[in-house]
């Protein structure tokens, strides 16, 4: 393993270091982490070993935790959180700290924990919520499917930034049709409560 | 001269064309991708399922839904499937473009 190109490994040396330039974070939200040999028993050894020095206290860890849910990077991390609450509230900690300030906002960390739990990735979240809001009820949860279907499957082939660019192309490009829709059903069910109200007109005279 | 009563816009035609050629597997997604690969088309979901939804109530198509698959966030499928109706007006819409260009060919091509 080539140490100087290896960004794990960087981070473990800057880390011991005591320098905050990386980010355990984002490598698992890019999921750089299946690229590289990851040597996990010196990340583990590396966070263990600083953890003796780190204060204890926080109460909300459950997302957090699932940073460390990537099975090839921690999975003997995630075999000491189960075994021990305050070990797992340590750990939590150790990376908070770490994190560098403004570099990755809650969401981002929050998708990126969705994504290293769920080994895929998500779809943007405000695209799904416009695509939730302009959807009709009858056709929501079907368009929703294939639109995450797609986004998987560009996921894998083009990577995850391609995905994201093309959901939100299909959100925004679908607007217009689904508008133009609803509009042409109700002008058709105004144009027929018309009619209707002319024929009762005339047969009432 | 019969007048042909069927009568289908050229989206309408294709997306009738994608389900046929798809026989049992027509939903969103594969209706989509058998447009682009075979039309040369980038459409939008919105329009194929508007287009869809339109063919439905025109007693074209009728549709019935698959089981939910994890890859699609535990949403189901779609299914899409010509009608008798839909299958008449797909001919009838083809024949009268073969009627209209019998004898014809365009300059440059």
């Amino acid at each position: 393993m080539n140490e100087e190109k290896n960004p794990m490994t960087d981070y473990i040396t800057d880390v011991s270091s005591g320098s905050n330039t990386y980010d355990f974070d984002l490598y698992v939200s890019r999921q750089q982490i299946d690229k590289i040999v990851v040597d996990t028993n010196t990340l583990y050894e590396d966070i263990k070993k600083r953890l003796d020095t780190w204060p204890v206290s926080h109460s909300d860890l459950n997302e957090d935790v699932a940073l460390f849910s990537n099975e090839q990077a921690s999975h003997q991390l995630n075999l000491e959180l189960e075994r021990s609450p305050l070990k797992r509230a340590k750990i939590v900690r150790a990376v908070r700290w770490d994190r560098p300030r403004k570099s990755v906002n809650d969401t981002a960390i929050r998708k990126s924990a969705i994504t290293s739990q769920s080994g895929s990735a998500a779809p943007p979240c405000s695209a799904e919520k416009l695509a939730c809001f302009i959807l009709p009820k009858p056709m929501r949860d079907e368009m929703l499917g294939d639109l995450e279907q797609e986004f998987q499957m560009l996921c894998q082939k083009f990577g995850e930034g391609y995905a994201r660019k093309w959901y939100w192309g299909q959100v925004l490009r679908s607007v217009g049709p689904i508008v133009y829709y609803g509009i042409a059903k109700f002008a058709a069910l105004a144009w027929l409560g018309k009619a209707a109200q002319w024929i009762m007109s005339k047969l009432g005279t | 001269m019969v007048p042909r009563d069927y009568s289908l816009g050229e989206f309408e035609h294709l997306v009738l064309v994608a389900i046929l050629r798809l026989r049992e597997d027509a939903y969103g997604v594969t209706i989509r991708q058998e447009i682009e690969n075979r039309a040369g088309r980038d459409v939008s979901i919105g329009a194929i399922y508007t287009t869809l939804e339109r063919l439905e109530q025109k007693g074209y198509v009728k549709s019935r839904r698959g089981d939910p698959t994890p890859e699609r966030g535990g949403k189901a499928k779609r299914y899409f499937k010509l009608t008798a109706p839909g299958s008449k007006a797909l001919y009838e819409s083809r024949t009268t473009f073969d009627d209209m260009w019998r004898g014809l060919k365009p300059a440059g091509v």
